[in-house]
């Protein structure tokens, strides 16, 4: 007690001592208190975020596949490997008591190519006309007739602009082109020869239209009703979930609107957001750039309007910009020039009147959209697909890297990614043999080819005329297929061309077997409540060890990828930081202890000459340092402590997409973990000790004699 | 009847004895060539190239990509160079059958009656996912596009060759703004081709070891007999230089030089071959 006693009093004596050292361990005490409540609570937030919205608890993959399976990680298709026998592996791991559900998927990339608006319009006009629906053809050809019309004046304009001696051949052909597609007989005898018209359109016209729209999309391929069900942030936005066994997909929100929305009504949007976080239009680079954008690509709205739409947009437009202006153009411009007060309210004139006349999302909830992929096997695939709807997980909808993932049905999938079996590898090898193809080395090709002994191989039928060549013909060899012959072959009529690939394929309803039957690249297992990954892990292994399934587990944290070990990486430098600090707050404690034993030397050695054995003085100096190490460490906490129930309590503003991907939503709400506190008391409390060993030595080695000496 | 067999048998058999036959290599290293005689080179390569009527051609295409499996097509072009048209219809594997791409003037479309959809694609679109580009198959037309300069005399292998270095004109759309051309001394005929992007990066080497002359009777009809041969490659050999071990392989067989039907260039036509 009487130690106790001292180790106050020195404390109190020796004021910038123990403020110095008392501060560190404050800072210290306060950094692991608030740094263990970041890491936990991101780990906790990070795997709501990403196992319930595509990974799972746990994922499987083929076992000895080139690639680890990493579903942030990269964009396109990688080599993880095949599953063959999903259905088998889906019952065996279901009757484990840790298993709730396992999922199949697989994730990958495509594209969607838009086409201009041209082409859009005038792809309308053939199926129109290829359906024989009269009506429908007259309302896009006078669209189209619109559109060809707009794009005269525009070309007209820049011909006024551009100096002719510096246009190139090409733009020259091309004004006489749209020149001679805005007179009126070429749309008086358009019925008389539609499809020469069109092609017209299309390889004159239309590549003189605003360029086309290309997606990126990343989907999930999977089970869509199990998807939907296992994954509980799953839930959908517009539509309707795609249809059990049948095929379909489903936009992310996100994607939808950052990448296939109208650009200048996203523009528009996010002018709206950005002006309601207080930003000012003057101000704001970006916003000023986005309303730049808005005022040059008019065209964007112009050519999506028909006549009865053109004139109801110029009308509103020139009420509220109270002008008489006729030009639309001109009008569109001067509407999007907008300013702080008059923005909310062209903002809701825009939705009010012109949106309902655009097309305001490229693919609509119900349209067919096309998706090109490169597939596994090398061969470009192509498939038509139902839009059904769009989806969010919920609380996930700002993440840049939530809202990437898409939802597409397992077959299309299956048919995007093109896997090779057994009878497409024959046919292939089979046009190998044929062909009597001789591979050759890159590095020894040139040699191979134009070496020793090779050379420039010609062949010389000069001579001979086509019709010699044909008469040469011996009757009984296969002649030389004709283009008649080569389009009777390519006709397809057997049922086995690429058309007859596709057939019956979006009406189909797929039984629960046939989902489970194909291959797929990997499978999410959710657990049940309360079960921890790690033992979800081992029974998983074991199982796959009994059953000898050819599959590798991975828990979520490896399976992401690279935010997977984004928690890694805060660990690291938490780590780093606080050893840092204690490796600051050892040498300054250290120093700080030793001066002031030596300070001390005559009430040492004093202490030593009334008794005080070489123990006594080691523990008094045990005793200090432990009384500082509590003292300080729990106002460190205490500190750390309040600011994490603060935040923890009123949440912390995720302030760009990633961050709401780390919080699991928009607020960060950070909690301390249990054994938080005792871990930060313990380390402060180790330093302290540790800091004090050498003082410690150094008083229990003065001796009343040099006590005395020191006094003198 | 029996000298009528034997013309007929010696008609038959003579293209493929040619076949095999190496053109005689230049052993001499020939004398450089001035600038005005390296653009008549490229203009004759153009011209020896050109046909005035329809060409017709089967091709195989095989890609080889390191890790990834073999990708094999047989296709058939179509060319009518008077109007710039160009078609590819590819005929195998058969889930490929049907496919095709279409080029008119500079419009390059894309075919896939499994969705029935048309889509437009630049010049530097991997034709069905090879190494080959529209430009491989098509009309050459290196003058009306490049500007040329001659660099030296090479040996390619054992033969000499021209070496000339061409630049994309100003203004025009093509998949690579560079190239450099390895032609041969003693036929003229393109034996190497290494290709650039704008950054001066290589994309791709290609060789070209085999070659036919044919006889084009609208060619002749044209410009007189003498002027009637066409040049087409009969292989085609491209190595990927941006992903080292890719590499496609083209056999271009059985050129047609008579003419196709009138209506042949067209959607509707391309369409109606997977009805």
């Amino acid at each position: 007690m009487i130690l106790i006693h001292i180790a106050l009093r020195n404390l109190r004596t020796h004021k910038i001592k123990s403020a110095i050292v008392g501060g560190l361990l404050v800072f210290a005490a306060f950094l692991i208190v608030v740094g263990l409540s970041l890491i936990s609570s991101i780990d906790t937030s990070m795997s709501k975020s990403i196992v319930n919205s595509v990974a799972g608890h746990i994922q499987l993959q083929q076992k000895g596949a080139k690639d680890e399976l990493s579903i942030f990680g990269q964009m396109g298709s990688n080599e993880i490997g095949y599953i063959h026998n999903f259905a088998e592996i889906r019952k065996a791991l279901e009757s484990l008591p840790e298993v709730a559900a396992v999922v199949p998927m697989g994730i990958d990339s495509s594209i969607v190519f838009g086409g201009n608006v041209l082409d859009v319009k005038l792809e309308a006009l053939r199926n129109a006309v290829k359906a024989g629906d009269a009506k429908q053809a007259a309302v896009v050809g006078r669209h189209v007739r619109r559109m060809v019309a707009l794009l005269g004046e525009e070309l007209k304009n820049l011909k006024g602009l551009t100096d002719q001696a510096k246009m190139s051949d090409d733009m020259k052909q091309g004004l006489l082109d749209v020149t001679a597609a805005n007179q009126p007989a070429f749309w008086d005898s358009f019925d008389q020869d539609p499809y020469g018209h069109m092609e017209f359109l299309e390889n004159k016209i239309a590549k003189m239209a605003i360029g086309e729209d290309m997606l990126m999309l990343r989907y999930v391929g999977t089970d869509t009703e199990r998807f939907r069900h296992v994954f509980d942030r799953f839930e959908m936005v517009d539509g309707t979930p795609i249809p059990p066994g049948q095929r379909g997909f489903l936009f992310n929100k996100f994607t939808y609107e950052e990448q296939v929305k109208h650009k200048t009504a996203r523009r528009l949007d996010k002018i709206r957001d950005r002006l309601a976080e207080g930003a000012k239009v003057a101000t704001d680079d970006e916003i000023k750039q986005w309303i730049k954008l808005n005022r040059t690509q008019y065209k964007e709205i112009t050519f999506q309007l028909d006549d009865v739409a053109t004139d109801e947009v110029k009308a509103a437009l020139q009420a509220e910009l109270q002008t008489k202006e006729a030009d639309l153009a001109k009008l569109v411009d001067g509407f999007m020039d907008v300013n702080d007060d008059n923005f909310p309210r062209r903002y809701a004139l825009f939705y009010k009147v012109i949106a309902p006349k655009i097309r305001l999302y490229g693919i609509r909830v119900g349209d067919t959209m096309t998706i090109n992929g490169f597939s596994q096997s090398g061969y470009a695939t192509t498939v038509n697909v139902k839009m059904y709807g769009t989806f969010r997980f919920h609380g996930l909808d700002r993440s840049t890297m939530a809202g990437a993932f898409n939802v597409l049905d397992l077959m299309t999938y299956r048919d995007l990614l093109g896997y090779m079996t057994a009878d497409k590898k024959a046919e292939i090898a089979k046009l190998q043999a044929e062909s009597g193809v001789k591979e050759l080395a890159r590095d020894t090709a040139e040699d191979e080819l134009f070496g020793k002994g090779a050379g420039e191989q010609v062949e010389d039928t000069s001579d001979t005329t086509p019709a010699q060549a044909a008469a040469a013909t011996p009757t009984d060899a296969p002649a030389t297929p004709t283009p008649t012959a080569v389009a009777a072959a390519a006709k397809g009529g057997n049922g086995d061309g690429a058309k007859a690939f596709a057939k019956d394929q979006e009406s189909h309803v797929y039984s629960q077997t046939e989902l489970d039957g194909g291959v797929i690249r990997s499978a999410a297992i959710m657990l049940k409540p309360g079960v921890d990954v790690k033992d979800g892990m081992i029974a998983v292994n074991r199982l796959i060890d009994e059953k000898k399934f050819e599959l590798k587990a991975l828990d979520w944290r490896a399976a992401s990828g690279l935010v997977g070990n984004f928690i890694g990486v805060i660990y690291a430098v938490l780590a780093f930081s606080i050893f840092v600090i204690f490796l600051v707050s050892l040498v300054i404690i250290n120093n700080s202890l030793v001066m002031s034993t030596l300070e001390r030397t005559r009430e040492i050695g004093t202490m030593r000459a009334i008794g005080a054995q070489r123990t006594e003085i080691l523990w008094m100096f045990v005793v200090e340092a432990f009384v500082m190490a509590v003292v300080f460490g729990a106002i460190g906490c205490a500190i750390g402590y309040s600011l994490v129930a603060y935040f923890g309590h009123f949440g912390l503003l995720a302030s760009n997409d990633f961050m709401v991907f780390l919080s699991g939503g928009p607020r960060f709400y950070p909690a301390l973990p249990p054994w938080g506190l005792p871990v930060a008391m313990l380390a402060v409390m180790i330093v302290t000790l540790i800091s004090t060993l050498y003082p410690a030595w150094l008083a229990m080695r003065i001796t009343p004699l040099a006590a005395m000496q020191d006094s003198e | 009847m029996k000298y009528f067999l034997t013309a007929c048998l010696f008609l038959t058999a003579a293209p493929a004895l040619a076949d095999e036959a190496p053109a005689p290599a230049a052993e001499v290293q020939p004398a450089p060539l001035n600038p005005a005689e390296a653009l008549k080179w490229i203009k004759e390569l153009d011209d020896r190239q050109r046909n005035s009527g329809d060409y017709r051609t089967n091709i195989y295409m095989e890609r080889k990509e390191r890790n990834k499996n073999d990708v094999v097509f047989d296709a058939t072009v179509f060319r009518r160079d008077a109007d710039d048209k160009l078609m590819i219809l590819f005929q195998a594997p058969k889930a490929e059958k049907g496919k095709g791409y279409l080029r008119v003037d500079k419009n390059l479309w894309n075919y896939d009656p499994t969705t029935g959809k048309w889509e437009r694609r630049t010049e530097r679109e991997k034709i069905a996912g090879t190494d080959s580009r529209r430009a491989d198959f098509d009309e050459s037309r290196l003058a009306e596009e490049y500007d040329v300069k001659y660099e030296q005399p090479e040996k390619l292998g054992t033969m000499w060759t021209h070496k000339l270095t061409l630049t994309l004109k100003k203004g025009v759309d093509a998949a690579y703004a560079r190239m450099v051309l390895w032609l041969s001394v003693t036929s003229g005929n393109t034996l190497k081709k290494q290709e650039f992007a704008e950054s001066g990066k290589l994309m791709r080497t290609s060789y070209t070891p085999k070659w036919v002359k044919k006889f084009s009777p609208s060619k002749a009809e044209r410009f007189g007999k003498e002027h009637g041969e066409v040049w087409t490659p009969k292989e085609i050999r491209i190595f990927d230089e941006v992903e080292k071990g890719n590499s496609t392989t083209i056999l271009l067989k059985e050129q047609d030089l008579n003419s196709l039907p009138a209506n042949l260039f067209t959607k509707a036509w391309l369409e109606s071959q997977s009805r």
